[in-house]
């Protein structure tokens, strides 16, 4: 357990749908102020790179995506500044389970962990819980 | 004057989609009642329920688990529900099957395919609501 507040959450999905029903989830669930949805990986690494933006304290980030997925955005996200990403906390979101996928996960030391979609009430307070104060 | 409410079934399995139709359907069309089921058979269930009136228009997902939407348009054809909507919403991307020609032929009702997901500007420019 450390001791982070959670204050921004960035989500990262090409689903529009997907999108919209996880900020309403994360609005109910009461327990973070700012959400910042990109809908696609390019997108979301140039929002990282830009310095006027704040940094996430957490992001859902969706596997499949057309161009850039969610394996080839975290090749990208290693490159960023250790400044910007040290205290994120980067849930990996996939529709079904996949063993391989789950695998791949466990090895990346970016990855905290990984959910099923669509998240949950339930599952966003886990991640609260686990990751932060 | 009485003002006609626009009255909408979703039938999809999946919950993100579902909440975001509604909410796109709401916003463009005043006074619509959205209904959403999660499966074919929950759909053919809720026309089959007095208790509901007649939709103006289903939209219908196709890939969904026990019941596709093809089998539920079958169903619909066959048990001759009364409930049967005048237009029905096919959400799929390729054209249709001769077998899934059939099924629309023999249904009485104003057929449409669309991509998923709904947009605000699709819904504004192609449902004609009777308010």
């Amino acid at each position: 357990m450390n001791n982070k507040s959670l204050k921004h959450i960035l989500l990262i999905d090409d689903d529009e749908p997907t999108n919209f029903y996880h900020s309403m989830m994360i609005e109910e669930s009461g327990l973070c102020p700012n959400i910042y949805v990109k809908d696609s990986a390019v997108e979301a690494i140039k929002w990282l790179k830009d310095e006027a933006n704040p940094i996430p304290d957490l992001i859902f980030l969706d596997i499949n995506m057309p161009i850039m997925n969610g394996w080839e955005f975290l090749d990208e996200y290693k490159e960023l500044p250790d400044v910007k990403k040290t205290d994120i906390i980067v849930v990996m979101l996939t529709t079904s389970l996949n063993p391989n996928d789950m695998e791949r996960a466990n090895k990346m030391d970016e990855i905290s962990s990984f959910m099923n979609k669509p998240l949950t009430i339930e599952n966003i307070q886990k991640v609260v819980k686990e990751q932060f104060n | 004057m009485t003002e006609i409410q626009s009255r909408f079934l979703l039938v999809d399995d999946d919950d993100p989609t579902n909440v975001f139709h509604k909410y796109i359907l709401e916003k463009a069309i005043s006074n619509s009642k959205v209904s959403v089921v999660s499966s074919g058979q929950f759909a053919l269930d809720w026309l089959n329920d007095s208790k509901n009136s007649t939709p103006d228009i289903i939209f219908l997902d196709i890939n969904m688990p026990l019941m596709s939407g093809w089998e539920f348009l079958q169903q619909l054809q066959q048990f001759q529900l009364d409930n049967i909507p005048g237009q029905i919403v096919i959400f799929q991307s390729h054209t249709p099957t001769s077998d899934q020609m059939t099924i629309i032929n023999n249904l009485n009702a104003e057929i449409t395919f669309h991509k998923k997901p709904l947009t605000l500007e699709w819904v504004t420019h192609n449902i004609k609501t009777s308010n």
